[in-house]
């Protein structure tokens, strides 16, 4: 094998038969130990091992008392905080499979996810998501109890988490090794985790994880040696994304403590109070920071701007030699010093001044991004997988920092490309199948394990994968979260009477925005009733009358999608597309790139300031 | 005018122009096409045909420039069933050149009903039509092995999930109509996903 691969050392924990057994073997090792750090007000408090297991223990028993048996899903429809990972390990206790749901999911799809995984708890946030449960009741004949972590209980239907804990209580009082035994009998290949991903029509497909998923997940990442008891996490992304859930499991093998806190607008304040050694994100977040010191200093200027601009070039002088394998020269070295000084060290303060490095995944970050964060002395390695893949295929390491690239697989992953370029995947961290579709399960997955990515890419002369293209028709935000622009097409033009065409843009962008074209017959007739004046096209695709009607159209539109895919922004072309102009073939198949190519200034023009 | 064909279930069917009286068949039509197939014919999510869409693939077809067939099975009693369109499309700059499109309603999919059209597509191509020229999502592998058993072809990426296909055709169309069908029943053993009759 490769030198580069770290050996294997033999004190370390093996693989666990569950993540329920994972925590108890971690609180059974460090019990006094501090597990999670929480906000309370205006100040944060810790919970050791020990302490996390009484509250974790309790409401896995309280699960019990409501009926939950082996396997059955149990959902959390909340924002990242200390109750979800609470929430989360005792449904692992007790022996049930997590669903998750975003705070952000509008209430259809809730209703879905909720009855096709035939969830029969929900763990809801608060009063807002109890509403959207609600609203679906009657189609959720499975669901016996929501439990709320800040929302009003009922007594009845909606419990709050003390009622839980009581019933908890006295559970375990009436058998204290109730939660125990489940424990006991948890096997690998048991249901763990079962997370919805959007495909590129029709419902979301839950990806079904056992445990084995993410205990490999855990114990290969333990064996990168790249983290360690004495690192402190900052997490904040969203845990209903199987790249949040991984952190836990990492979390569990390895022992760190981990401050969480998922409320996007304290990032900053919280990096600085907490001062990590390591967080995780998706390269949205690592644009938004690069973003918002490249813009002060830019809009500052005169000296600073100049100053700024050469501790970078240097910065990055330095970086590019150390990472070819060689050491800077005295000169540089000597202006590094004053750049780190001036310059540098202050990105490195914004981020709590101790962290060793980034992580960034579930989308592709920009290697011109990454390059920055690494002058400023702050590696980004970035990291690749699937939900399907239980999120972690491939990392790039420290001691292998390459941009553009997504690292090596986690050992005993496989990584193949196929005939036509597709990134096959096989391991222990692969799903054993999307929830009742087995259809669609044999369409990804082979008989003899091979996973077929629907991502296009190539691996180097080191084995180290890089992505370059996509086989499906799903584009990916900078946020990490899939949007089917399909979907969104033929709402819109559900709504829309004058749309011909709607190409909807995101890729790599922090929202979604969309070029429409309007049909020449619907058009001039809507002149017409609305009394225009104008009969030309152009004339009349930019009057203010069309774009406000376009307008609560794309409103009428957004209001019936998820957050996330809504349409932010929008232009309206000033001719239908046509064949003439090759935005059709003549057959009138839309070439998209050729569309995206002539008005890529227009989609600019949507994402500036 | 027509052609007829056998199908790999063995089902009877004809081929023949289409029409500018088939206007209304092809509207009806394209409503019985599954979301996934609209998609597929034309790389975009379309949920009806238009007027102005209509006028372009039914007005248009003048079999010199624009070749449209349409594929009709025979059921037991005599009756035709539409199934599919095909066509070809002559680009305007590129005299050599043309685009295709074929076009199977869901149901008669796997049965060999677009190599079908498209091995009588090839015999009536436009007079001077030595390439085919055309865009298909990546991850439609049954098109692009129908347009592999046409001549060597050349696919590129054209943006995320999206090939720019060049195929150079043989100087004559295949002499055998029932090559084709028998190649959709999947027995080429160098084209394992013959019988996927889809979309392209």
């Amino acid at each position: 094998m490769d030198s580069t691969i770290p050996t294997y050392d033999d004190t370390r924990p093996g693989q666990a038969a569950s993540l329920a057994r994972m925590f108890y073997d971690r609180v059974a090792a460090t019990p006094d130990l501090e597990a999670f750090r929480y906000p309370d007000g205006d100040r944060w408090r810790s919970l050791t091992w020990r302490e996390a297991d009484q509250t974790v223990r309790t409401l896995a028993a309280g699960l019990l008392a409501l009926g939950i048996r082996p396997e059955e899903r149990v959902a959390i429809l909340s924002g990242t905080r200390v109750e979800w990972l609470e929430a989360d390990l005792a449904i692992m206790c007790a022996g049930a499979a997590t669903t998750t749901v975003y705070p952000t999911t509008n209430a259809d799809d809730v209703a879905f996810i909720l009855s096709d995984s035939g969830s029969r708890v929900v763990f809801a946030e608060d009063d807002t998501q109890i509403a959207k449960l609600r609203a679906c009741r009657d189609r959720l004949p499975d669901l016996v109890r929501v439990v709320t972590f800040d929302g009003h209980a009922d007594g009845g239907w909606v419990l709050s988490l003390p009622d839980l804990v009581a019933l908890g209580a006295r559970r375990l009082v009436e058998d204290p090794a109730a939660v125990d035994r489940v424990v006991a009998a948890i096997g690998p290949e048991h249901l763990a985790t079962l997370i919805y991903t959007s495909g590129t029509t029709g419902q979301p497909k839950g990806v079904e994880l056992p445990h084995r998923c993410w205990t490999y997940i855990g114990a290969a990442a333990d064996r990168l040696d790249i983290l360690s008891p004495e690192d402190l996490q900052f997490l904040w992304l969203p845990l209903s994304h199987s790249f949040g859930k991984m952190l836990e499991a990492v979390q569990l093998q390895i022992g760190f403590p981990t401050a969480i806190d998922g409320r996007l607008e304290r990032i900053v304040d919280n990096l600085a109070v907490v001062r990590p050694t390591f967080m995780a994100g998706p390269p949205r977040i690592f644009e938004k920071v690069h973003g918002k010191v490249v813009q002060t200093v830019e809009e500052d200027g005169g000296v600073k701007a100049v100053l700024f601009g050469w501790a970078f070039r240097v910065g990055d002088q330095v970086a590019r030699s150390r990472a070819a394998g060689g050491r800077p020269s005295r000169l540089l070295s000597a202006q590094h010093a004053v750049a780190d000084r001036l310059v540098l060290s202050k990105i490195r303060q914004r981020l709590g001044g101790r962290i060793r490095f980034l992580v960034s995944g579930s989308a592709a970050l920009s290697p011109d991004v990454a390059r920055w964060f690494h002058a400023a002395g702050l590696l980004v390695l970035e990291g690749y997988g699937l939900t399907e893949t239980s999120a972690g295929t491939c990392l790039v390491l420290p001691h292998d920092p390459v941009f553009g690239y997504v690292g090596r697989p986690l050992a005993d992953t496989e990584v193949r490309i196929a005939a036509d370029g597709e990134i096959l995947v096989r391991g222990p961290g692969v799903m054993r199948g999307y929830h009742h579709l087995p259809e669609a399960t044999a369409e990804v997955l082979s008989d003899d394990g091979w996973f077929a990515t629907g991502d296009v890419g190539e691996l180097d002369a080191h084995g180290r994968l890089r992505i370059t293209d996509r086989k499906k028709d799903l584009i990916k935000t900078s946020g990490g979260k899939y949007i089917a622009p399909q979907a969104i097409e033929i709402i819109f033009k559900a709504v829309c009477p004058l749309a011909s065409q709607m190409i909807v843009h995101a890729d790599g962008r922090s929202y979604a925005t969309a070029l429409i074209a309007l049909d020449p017959d619907a058009l001039l007739q809507w002149g017409r009733a609305q009394g225009l004046p104008s009969t030309d096209y152009a004339a009349l695709a930019g009057s203010t009358q069309v774009h406000d009607y376009v307008q609560a159209c794309v409103e009428q539109l957004n209001a019936r999608l998820n957050r996330w895919e809504t349409i932010k922004k929008f232009r309206i072309l000033d001719h239908d597309l046509s064949v003439d102009t090759g935005e059709l073939t003549p057959s009138m198949k839309v070439r998209r790139r050729v569309v995206e190519t002539a008005y890529a200034e227009l989609l600019d023009s949507m994402y500036v300031g | 005018m027509f052609a007829e064909a056998r199908l790999s279930d063995g089902s009877r069917a004809l081929i023949w122009d289409l029409l500018p009286g088939d206007r209304e068949a092809v509207r009806e039509g394209f409503e019985k096409l599954s979301e996934e197939t609209r998609f597929h014919r034309f790389l975009a999510a379309v949920p009806h045909l238009t007027e102005t869409m209509l006028d372009h693939l039914v007005d248009e077809i003048d079999g010199v420039d624009h070749v449209a067939l349409a594929l009709v099975v025979v059921d037991a009693a005599g009756n035709g069933v539409p199934a599919g369109v095909a066509r070809m499309i002559r680009y305007s700059d590129e005299r050599d050149a043309a685009d295709v499109a074929v076009t199977v309603i869901d149901e008669f999919q796997r049965r060999g009903v677009a190599t079908a059209l498209l091995g009588e597509l090839m015999r009536r191509r436009p007079a001077g039509v030595t390439r085919l020229v055309t865009t298909v999502t990546a991850d439609n592998a049954a098109s692009l092995a129908m347009l592999r058993r046409l001549g060597p072809t050349v696919a590129e990426p054209a943006g995320p999930n999206r090939l720019d296909v060049v195929v150079e055709l043989p100087d004559h169309g295949p002499d055998d109509p029932e090559s084709d069908v028998v190649a959709a029943a999947g027995t080429d053993p160098e084209h394992p996903s013959a019988a996927g009759d889809e979309i392209l």
